[in-house]
């Protein structure tokens, strides 16, 4: 009886940890290839696969250092058997959450963020495996370029011309949304003109300002949140 | 005596392969960074020899219960060797693993804790049978 009852736990115990090893040798096959680059490039969405037995939790957790601030960003998915979830993991989206400060200095700077990465995967309480590392990301400049053009002139009177001018930037896959062209036109405070970032990092806006005849190019920087840079002075003349 | 012969020869090669060949195979195909303890196969021989020698004496003797008490006790050797007590540490790239494993262990190990008691019993009325 004790024979047959060993037995029976032997081939209970045996089956378990044949699926649960099975499982986890699937997920890592399955895995290991994205995961690796994306641990290798920084930066990649991820698709978890569970083709094993048993259901997968996975705990993503990012810590982003940029001198003495550091942000944590942690998020957990859960991955039935036969099902993949997209995973975030890119460094680009979680930049988002970078406080405005700090943005706006890499929007104009070249610089380095550490980003320590823990990654554990939990094979229903029975085997858990948890990676842990760190790498340096360059990052920056955030805008990569930006250019003010005269689209148009007309004379208003004899000391002042009306000016319509045309901003662009271009700050591809960056968490700057909002920033702002500050253009002097010597002759009063300078005229901000609000540029607004698309999806595909592209910001352009047009607006008429007034300048004095006697200038002969318009001075102006762009401000992302507080951090300002002044852009190479533009000719008042159309189509320049 | 031939039948107890054939199965414990059967069952030790069958314990060879699944206590050394096979996981040598799974780590090398999945690419796993973890090489197995060369301590792993001599455990692993030894558990496929104790086995046959098990089947071979018939399951009632007093060797028999002998060898599958020692065997037991290697196969809760070779998981606690093969699991690293239950805490796997491993270099992969630039990144720390540790496989926590505790729960696998103890699984591996409880069904042979119960033999070696089990082992015991049997060992314990095959001698009062040996006496009368």
């Amino acid at each position: 009886m004790l024979y047959r009852a060993v037995l029976a736990l032997r081939l209970a115990t045996f089956v378990l940890s044949t699926v649960v090893v099975y499982s986890a040798l699937a997920f890592y096959a399955e895995n290991v290839a994205q995961v690796s680059q994306a641990l290798g490039e920084g930066a990649a969405s991820l698709r978890l696969s569970n083709k094993g037995l048993i259901p997968v939790s996975v705990t993503l957790r990012l810590e982003l250092w940029h001198g003495d601030y550091s942000l944590i960003v942690e998020r957990a998915y859960e991955v039935v058997p036969g099902a993949s979830v997209p995973a975030f993991f890119d460094v680009e989206h979680v930049l988002e959450e970078l406080p405005e400060d700090v943005l706006a200095k890499l929007a104009f700077e070249r610089s380095e963020i550490t980003l320590r990465i823990t990654a554990k995967i939990d094979f229903s309480g029975l085997l858990s495996v948890t990676l842990r590392g760190s790498r340096k990301i360059p990052v920056g400049p955030l805008v990569e370029h930006c250019s003010v053009s005269v689209v148009s002139r007309r004379a208003l009177n004899l000391t002042h011309a009306a000016v319509r001018v045309r901003a662009e930037c271009y700050a591809p896959g960056i968490p700057v949304r909002e920033a702002t062209l500050k253009v002097f036109t010597g002759t009063g405070p300078a005229e901000r003109i609000p540029l607004l970032f698309d999806e595909s990092g592209h910001a352009a806006a047009e607006r008429e300002i007034i300048v004095a005849l006697e200038s002969k190019a318009l001075e102006a920087e762009l401000c992302v949140h507080s951090v300002c840079r002044p852009i190479a002075p533009t000719a008042l003349k159309p189509g320049s | 005596m031939l039948k107890g012969f054939l199965i414990g020869a059967a069952k030790g090669a069958l314990d060879f392969v699944l206590l050394w060949a096979v996981p040598s195979f799974l780590l090398e195909y999945a690419g796993v960074p973890y090489s197995l303890d060369p301590m792993l196969r001599v455990l692993a021989a030894a558990i496929a020899s104790l086995d046959f020698l098990e089947h071979s004496l018939g399951e009632n003797s007093l060797l028999a219960c002998a060898a599958s008490m020692l065997r037991n006790a290697g196969v809760v050797s070779y998981a606690y060797l093969i699991m690293s007590g239950g805490v796997i540490r491993l270099a992969y790239m630039d990144f720390t693993v540790v496989m926590d494993v505790r729960a696998l262990l103890f699984m591996a190990i409880l069904p042979n804790i119960v033999g070696i008691l089990s082992d015991i019993r049997r060992f314990v009325d095959a001698l009062r049978t040996s006496r009368r």
